[in-house]
């Protein structure tokens, strides 16, 4: 069965776009990695998440994309009923202050790397914001116990009385 | 009024003067009046209401005026024998619009103002003479005025001559200001560039090698690892690592398309794996399936073997990009040149340009024709930077979608080689087409990004250095077209 969450990584180089999916692997047993190498690809993959009954949790986005670049695509995503929820990060070499100022204004940025990465802040970022995402819209967030920050999922459980103390 | 005396006594008052003494002698009232002075004695200040006219007999006598805004003095006339000073302000009763002061001991028949009249009265003569006096320092003062009424002229004309030549010459040191620090800033540039490419070349260097020695440590590792295993199965695994090694880039969707298919092949296998096999050309797929059913738990190993093979092929194409970078950036620049002007191929510089400018310009369909031309001797760091203006000029203007389209030629005839750039922009308004080359012409409104909108005008006068031109235009089908010719 395929995961319920989707991570998408765009990202135009491909040694670049290897190194990156291969830095989150740990996530992948629990997660579909999904990977496009422009702008106009992504959305392809995002129309057709109905069909797949999944939803995307997390994009890592490249800013400097052949055609539509990243913030362009992380607006349109904020606009778009089935990705606005996604958490959304930069991962750039050369985003202007401009573009990253409306990234975080209009596309709800939540994180912005700078390449060359560290692959455990990757990996970090990765976890706390599909833990937030799982805590927001996941019914269930126990199978997700064993990937992401088990303490945070067991707190929100414990107060929303998937689980009890006693 | 009678002229007495005919003309001669325009060029030589003194004539009358002394006839007026004579008169005054005869009535003997002559020492009365006469009247002497010492050098540098004021005889009468600017703005005082004068209560006597001066003939001057012997010496002269300076005039001077007030300038309002210094309260300086400055000399007006000179004024010798025969004169009357205080001409004016004694024919006028007005306040004297002079200082003067004489320049020399000086005699003057000193008249009061109530006497003249009665003078007059008394010798016919007299009233004549002084007639005759007062026109001639009047014509006297007129001939002056108009000598400093053409004087004043020429020097106005003169001083906007000069004035305009200052402002050309002060245009010119802001052009070459501007240039020197541009040209500064390459210099340092070029010498940061030179640093830069040798510090990251030593690095890449010993990445480069370090990556060949892991490879064949890996390998003689891996032999020894399982050197009692099948020898044949220790071949296959290196197969996978060499095509690892070949195995290129294929797009996102080709992959997931792959992705699908290697899943009907491998339906346990989780998705990361898939995705290495959907990089296997089929050939290779066939021989994992093959391998596999005979082996199911060596699938694991060609699948590593292949992934270290792809992580070394990456990590050589991202070397290799490394030092292709810092070549061009060398090459660009010059900075492993010690001449400026060398014999070169400007297409290398073009291609160095297009390196460079990569991340700009990889959004557009770009279509080169740049077909074999002779060498020129040129400098070759200034005209990169001409290409550079002009393609990045374009990306500026056509944002993220558009084409480039750069030729160049040989015009045997003419014996120049010629470059044109076009771009799928919006074109250039023809109001500008030809302010597009003067300094500070920008149509950037805010955020300048690159030098001082002084892209244009430095390339003009690059290629005006080699004797050759640069035009700009708007192709038929639209876009501007940048044309650059040089001399052979």
């Amino acid at each position: 069965m395929k995961p319920e969450i989707v991570i998408l990584v765009v990202e135009d180089e491909p040694e670049v776009l290897d190194a990156i999916v291969r830095d989150i692997n740990e996530f992948e047993d629990f997660f579909d990695v999904e990977m496009a190498d422009t702008a106009e690809e992504a959305e392809e993959i995002i129309n057709g998440l109905p069909d797949r009954e999944q939803q995307i949790g997390l994009i890592l986005c490249d800013h400097v994309l052949p055609g539509k670049n990243g913030v362009d695509l992380l607006i349109e995503m904020q606009e778009n009923e089935l990705t606005r929820n996604t958490r959304k990060v930069l991962i750039t070499g050369q985003a202007g202050l401009d573009e990253t100022v409306k990234a975080v204004n209009k596309a709800d940025l939540k994180h912005y790397i700078a390449k060359p990465w560290d692959p455990n802040e990757l990996s970090d970022i990765t976890r706390k914001l599909l833990t937030d995402y799982v805590i927001d819209h996941i019914k269930n967030p126990l199978p997700y116990m064993q990937i992401l920050d088990a303490e945070r999922l067991a707190d929100h459980m414990r107060q929303h009385g998937t689980i009890t103390d006693s | 009024m009678k002229f007495k005396l005919g003309t001669q006594w325009l060029d030589d008052r003194t004539a009358v003067t002394r006839l007026m003494h004579r008169v005054l002698d005869e009535t003997g009232q002559a020492n009365r009046y006469l009247f002497e002075l010492g050098a540098d004695v004021t005889l009468f200040r600017e703005g005082e209401k004068l209560n006597n006219i001066y003939i001057l007999i012997d010496g002269s006598v300076q005039l001077w005026k007030r300038k309002p805004y210094n309260e300086v003095d400055y000399p007006v006339i000179r004024l010798d024998e025969g004169a009357l000073i205080g001409i004016i302000a004694f024919t006028t009763g007005m306040e004297s619009l002079t200082s003067a002061k004489t320049l020399e001991p000086c005699r003057f028949f000193r008249i009061p103002k109530e006497d003249v009249d009665h003078l007059a009265d008394l010798h016919p003569k007299l009233s004549g003479y002084l007639d005759e006096l007062i026109l001639a320092n009047l014509l006297e003062r007129f001939r002056q005025t108009i000598i400093l009424q053409m004087k004043l002229d020429s020097a106005n004309s003169k001083l906007q001559d000069e004035r305009n030549e200052l402002k050309q010459a002060y245009a010119d040191l802001q052009k070459a200001q501007k240039q020197l620090v541009h040209q500064e800033k390459m210099a340092t540039l070029g010498q940061l560039v030179a640093g830069f490419a040798h510090e990251v070349n030593n690095p890449t260097a010993a990445l480069m090698r370090s990556i060949d020695n892991l490879e064949s440590h890996l390998q003689r590792f891996m032999k020894e690892a399982i050197t009692e295993q099948d020898p044949e199965w220790l071949s296959a695994g290196r197969l996978f690592f060499e095509r690892g090694k070949k195995a290129g880039y294929s797009d996102t969707r080709t992959i997931r398309e792959r992705t699908e298919i290697a899943a009907e092949h491998f339906p346990d296998e989780k998705k990361p794996r898939l995705r290495l096999i959907a990089r296997m050309p089929d050939d290779l797929i066939e021989m994992l399936v093959r391998q596999s059913r005979a082996h199911p738990d060596h699938l694991h190993y060609f699948l590593d073997q292949f992934e270290f093979g792809m992580m070394f092929q990456n990590i050589e194409s991202s070397g290799e990009r490394i030092s292709g970078l810092v070549r061009s950036l060398k090459s660009y620049s010059r900075s492993d040149s010690e001449e400026r002007i060398e014999e070169i191929d400007i297409r290398e510089g073009i291609h160095d340009t297009l390196q460079l400018t990569s991340n700009r310009i990889k959004f557009y369909d770009l279509y080169l024709d740049l077909p074999e031309i002779p060498m020129i001797r040129a400098d070759s760091a200034g005209l990169n930077l001409v290409w550079t203006n002009i393609i990045l000029n374009a990306a500026d203007v056509m944002g993220k979608q558009g084409s480039l389209d750069i030729r160049c030629g040989f015009n045997s005839d003419e014996k120049i080689i010629w470059v044109t750039i076009q771009d799928s922009g919006p074109g250039i308004p023809e109001e500008n087409l030809t302010k597009i080359f003067e300094p500070s012409f920008t149509t950037k409104q805010t955020g300048v990004k690159f030098g001082l909108g002084l892209g244009l005008s430095i390339s003009k006068d690059i290629v005006e250095n080699h004797n050759g031109t640069i035009i700009a235009e708007n192709a038929r089908d639209g876009g501007a077209r940048f044309t650059v010719t040089l001399p052979v």
